[in-house]
């Protein structure tokens, strides 16, 4: 009872996430487009909390978070296709081979080092995967894979708005409690310490290029997490699923909310495509006054929403 | 090999088009050497004055040349208010905060532009023409080229050689220089910093509005038009040096040659594909410090 107590009373912004999340499901269970927008959303701030990791976390301004996405995509959706791997085991793989890109391209920035240069180069890496993945026939081209199964976990099939969604509720938490125990374990205050004072972390003597190196490959499985979620609700991915605009909307969504916090991105991810989802009514206006709002947030709260309420964590 | 006629006009056209990049990069440049400012919504006064532009051509039915000359100002204008307005407010912060505070300001006036463009004239590309500037052909050699091409070729060289000298022999330039060396000796010495701040950002946002003048006429206008534009003016400042106005000049004009020329023997997804995986090597080799290592492999004193 005691540890329950002290359990609540420390995690309960996630517990209530999780609650609210729940709560919507029954709310809307009948509802499947709202179901559909909400699946959406726990899939950008699955891609965002990547985001937050590697570019909040590490400060590292790694703005190609869609070309790992896509690469987790592409990945799981091949392996499920061509290969008699289940489900689980493909989402995990992809999330491997979305970190292990992730390495190279900690590596490229490791080695460039000029914020502006990175970001530039992250950039470049998106168009070239993404011309990369239309000019190769075999996995579809700019068509991209179309026809992907449902995802069969055991006996249970995702084939539902509803099923999805909850497996998304429950990816979203899992993920979602590894990032906060990574964030509060020493690995994760030795990698915030590299954005907040890089030469003194080094003088100190920590190695700086490892923890960055791993910083992405935690931030990277998490997008190529968001990917395959992707995949599995569409059932079909193509290149031009998650481009350079959706890379600038992921970390719009992560500074939104908040880099440096767990719950930054996914507060994030509901206001930035959760809010315009609801605005229909305004018709072609509602992205117009949505980003004019956009704006005046980020005039008065540097910190993002989370960052602001919380005071910490930019 | 393509007959010698061709080849020399597609060289001439591209570097028509890297007279239009390097009038954007340009204005990037210098908002972003004289204020630290990396002004994202440059594409969006690029795209606006290419539009305000046409509405005077076709709607309006003005004279050509108060069609590409009053655009500039009015977009020019707009950017001074945006930048009083929104921007000044961002100026208390520092590094991290001051970076990611302009990117997001800045993109989302970018989006918000894109969108009303596309909302009002839609996302279906304009084209138009000026007659009496895209009617005059001259014959350089075997290349035939209209005048409005000559003509922009000239502003951006103009442009780059005016900006120089602005910057190096004037009093305000000289203003630019201490605020950059010094920011907060330069108001000790009666330097007013939010005039000139001002004063960099309304240049910057009128070269901008002047590339996207010329480019309507030669190629076309579409909401989306700054965009690529953007990212390849940043491309472009940090090969040709942040804030040195003949590197980024000389940059641009690479890059309109390769695509130009590239895109007529190439098919498209290979030039964009080829010119980022350059991009990419170039900026690895130089954090390598590639050219001092490959010396010190072959064996030259450095």
């Amino acid at each position: 009872m005691e540890l329950g107590a002290r359990f609540i009373k420390r995690n309960w912004p996630y517990v209530t996430l999780g609650i609210i999340l729940l709560a919507l499901y029954g709310i809307f269970s009948d509802n499947p487009y709202i179901l559909y927008v909400l699946t959406l959303v726990m899939m950008y701030a699955l891609m965002s909390t990547g985001v937050g990791i590697f570019t909040g976390w590490a400060g590292i301004l790694i703005f190609c978070p869609s070309a790992l996405a896509v690469i987790g995509a592409y990945t799981s959706s091949l392996l499920v296709m061509h290969t008699p791997i289940p489900f689980l085991l493909a989402l995990i793989l992809a999330a491997l081979a979305s970190a292990a890109v992730g390495v190279a391209i900690s590596y490229a920035a490791i080695v460039i080092r000029q914020e502006m240069e990175i970001l530039v180069v992250t950039f470049s890496f998106e168009i070239v995967v993404y011309y990369l993945l239309g000019n190769w026939k075999a996995v579809g081209g700019f068509l991209g894979l179309t026809g992907i199964p449902y995802a069969t976990i055991g006996p249970i099939m995702l084939d539902s708005v509803q099923s999805l969604y909850i497996f998304s509720v429950i990816v979203l938490m899992i993920v979602l409690v590894l990032v906060v125990w990574f964030y509060r374990s020493r690995l994760g205050l030795l990698i915030r310490a590299v954005h907040e004072d890089e030469g003194l972390a080094e003088a100190v003597g920590h190695n700086t290029a490892t923890l960055k190196v791993i910083a992405t490959a935690a931030g990277a499985a998490c997008c190529g997490i968001g990917g395959v979620l992707y995949a599995f609700s569409l059932h079909a991915v193509s290149p031009g699923a998650f481009t350079l605009s959706n890379s600038v909307i992921l970390v719009l969504i992560a500074l939104l909310g908040g880099m440096a916090i767990p719950l930054g991105p996914i507060v994030g991810a509901f206001f930035v495509i959760g809010i315009p989802e609801t605005l229909h009514f305004l018709g072609d206006l509602r992205l117009i006054i949505f980003y004019a709002v956009l704006i005046v947030v980020v005039l008065f709260s540097p910190r993002g929403i989370v960052g602001t309420i919380w005071k910490r964590g930019y | 090999m393509p007959p010698g006629s061709i080849l020399l006009e597609q060289t001439i056209y591209g570097l028509v088009l890297g007279s239009i990049y390097a009038l954007f990069a340009t204005g990037f440049s210098f908002i972003f050497g004289s204020m630290g400012l990396a002004n994202f919504a440059q594409g969006a006064f690029y795209a606006v004055a290419g539009y305000f532009s046409y509405i005077m051509l076709t709607n309006l039915n003005w004279h050509p040349a108060l069609a590409l000359i009053v655009p500039v100002f009015l977009v020019a204008v707009i950017g001074i208010v945006v930048e009083r307005v929104l921007l000044s407010r961002l100026y208390g912060r520092r590094g991290r905060d001051f970076f990611f505070g302009v990117v997001l300001v800045t993109f989302a006036l970018y989006f918000i532009a894109e969108r009303a463009l596309g909302t009002t004239w839609s996302y279906w590309p304009k084209m138009y023409h000026i007659p009496a500037l895209s009617d005059i052909t001259i014959y350089l050699g075997p290349a035939k080229v209209d005048l409005l091409r000559i003509l922009t070729f000239a502003i951006a060289l103009l442009v780059a050689w005016g900006l120089s000298y602005f910057v190096k022999k004037t009093k305000p330039g000289k203003a630019i220089r201490a605020i950059v060396q010094d920011r907060e000796a330069a108001p000790l010495m009666g330097i007013n910093v939010a005039t000139i701040f001002t004063m960099c950002f309304a240049i910057g946002t009128a070269l901008g509005a002047l590339a996207g003048v010329l480019v309507g006429p030669i190629y076309s206008l579409y909401p989306e038009m700054g965009h690529l534009v953007q990212f390849k003016a940043v491309v472009i400042i940090i090969i040709g040096g942040m804030g040195n106005i003949w590197g980024a000049w000389i940059a641009a004009m690479v890059i309109g040659l390769w695509e130009n020329l590239s895109i007529n023997w190439l098919p498209p997804a290979y030039t964009y594909a080829i010119e980022f995986a350059v991009i990419i090597l170039f900026f690895i080799a130089k954090g390598a410090n590639l050219p001092y290592r490959v010396r010190a492999a072959i064996g030259t004193r450095s």
